[in-house]
């Protein structure tokens, strides 16, 4: 399962080069792209929905310890703004939720 | 001429100390995630220049060792970075003075961080576009620097699992969801990209899942009526 390392520079280039693309479009475009309606509605949107669809599976993969850890990793981050800290305190959370306890 | 308005790049990149701090723990935590997951030091530095974007690396490793196809890890990658399609044209009227050549170069120094800088001061006063550069190449090397050393910090746990290693960018994409959350009209989009999402994720191979999921919510977002 372990990438090889010629996959592992395809998977670097091919990704510098999309993610370069898009901030070089987004410069050559800048002018040119609607302020408004549905276009602006959409990008507005997308950051937040793609970080939904990124996290949800991955909750529900991690079972009800996921879930439990996923409140903290909510709470911390409402209230302290600090991603470090919400991650580590969700990583702690499952990891003392998976201690068989007996 | 740019360079003229000496000093635009040293208070852009002193302006940017702060969140290269922010960046700075990040990118430890990363770099220990990378030797974990068995990204090598060289391979590692290559990612950190080249593609320069945390949440993109940080999907790029959470798929690591899934056994995805190069192109798929690739897309979602470019998926979680459409954003910065959005970011780099708020920032071209600062750049039309510039030759396509300076452009090209420029423009790959736009971080979420850095960007959010320059757009803040430009509110205020005027700025250059060596504001944003200079911006850029401070959170470039706390970023570089610091995944490095949180790299060569690595150690490898006999089971990850123990440790909920495998729980760390669910977690760390989670505390990136909330800070994106806008609110009320975020409801509905958020529910249907994370209810399409989980039939992708279920129903389809590889990272499909990422890319349904936000383009179905974005698309309820656009159905959706004003003030809903």
């Amino acid at each position: 399962m372990n990438v090889t390392n010629h996959q592992a520079i395809a998977v670097i280039l091919l990704s510098a080069f999309f993610v370069y693309s898009i901030r070089f479009l987004g410069l050559a475009l800048g002018k040119r792209l609607p302020k408004t309606g549905v276009f602006k509605k959409a990008m507005d949107a997308l950051p937040g929905t793609i970080f939904a669809a990124l996290v949800f599976p991955g909750l529900l993969a991690a079972g009800w310890q996921g879930l439990i850890a996923a409140v903290f990793v909510v709470f911390i981050t409402k209230k302290t703004g600090n991603v470090m800290l919400a991650m580590l305190t969700g990583v702690a959370a499952v990891a003392l939720l998976r201690i068989p306890l007996f | 001429m740019v360079f003229d308005k000496g000093g635009d790049f040293y208070k852009g990149f002193r302006a940017s100390v702060p969140t290269g701090l922010g960046v700075l723990t990040y990118g430890l935590v990363f770099g220990v995630l990378c030797a974990e997951t068995g990204l090598s030091f060289s391979v590692l530095a290559l990612m950190n220049v080249a593609v320069f974007s945390g949440s993109a690396q940080a999907v790029i490793v959470g798929m690591w060792n899934d056994g995805f196809p190069v192109w798929q890890m690739a897309v979602a990658a470019a998926v979680v970075n459409v954003r910065y399609f959005l970011l780099t044209a708020a920032v071209a009227p600062l750049m039309e003075h510039v030759g396509w050549l300076g452009r090209a170069w420029r423009v790959h120094f736009v971080t979420d961080e850095n960007w959010a800088i320059t757009m803040a001061e430009w509110r205020r006063s005027e700025v250059t576009v060596n504001h944003l550069v200079g911006g850029g190449v401070c959170v470039g090397i706390f970023w570089f620097s610091s995944v490095m050393v949180g790299h060569s910090l690595g150690f490898t746990l006999e089971n990850p699992e123990k440790y909920a290693l495998d729980f760390a960018f669910t977690a760390l994409f989670t505390a990136l969801a909330v800070n994106m959350w806008r609110g009320k009209r975020d409801v509905l989009p958020w529910l249907v990209s994370a209810g399409t999402a989980f039939l992708a994720w279920k129903h389809l191979p590889g990272a499909w899942y990422v890319l349904l999921g936000g383009i179905s919510g974005s698309a309820a977002a656009v159905l959706m009526k004003e003030g809903d």
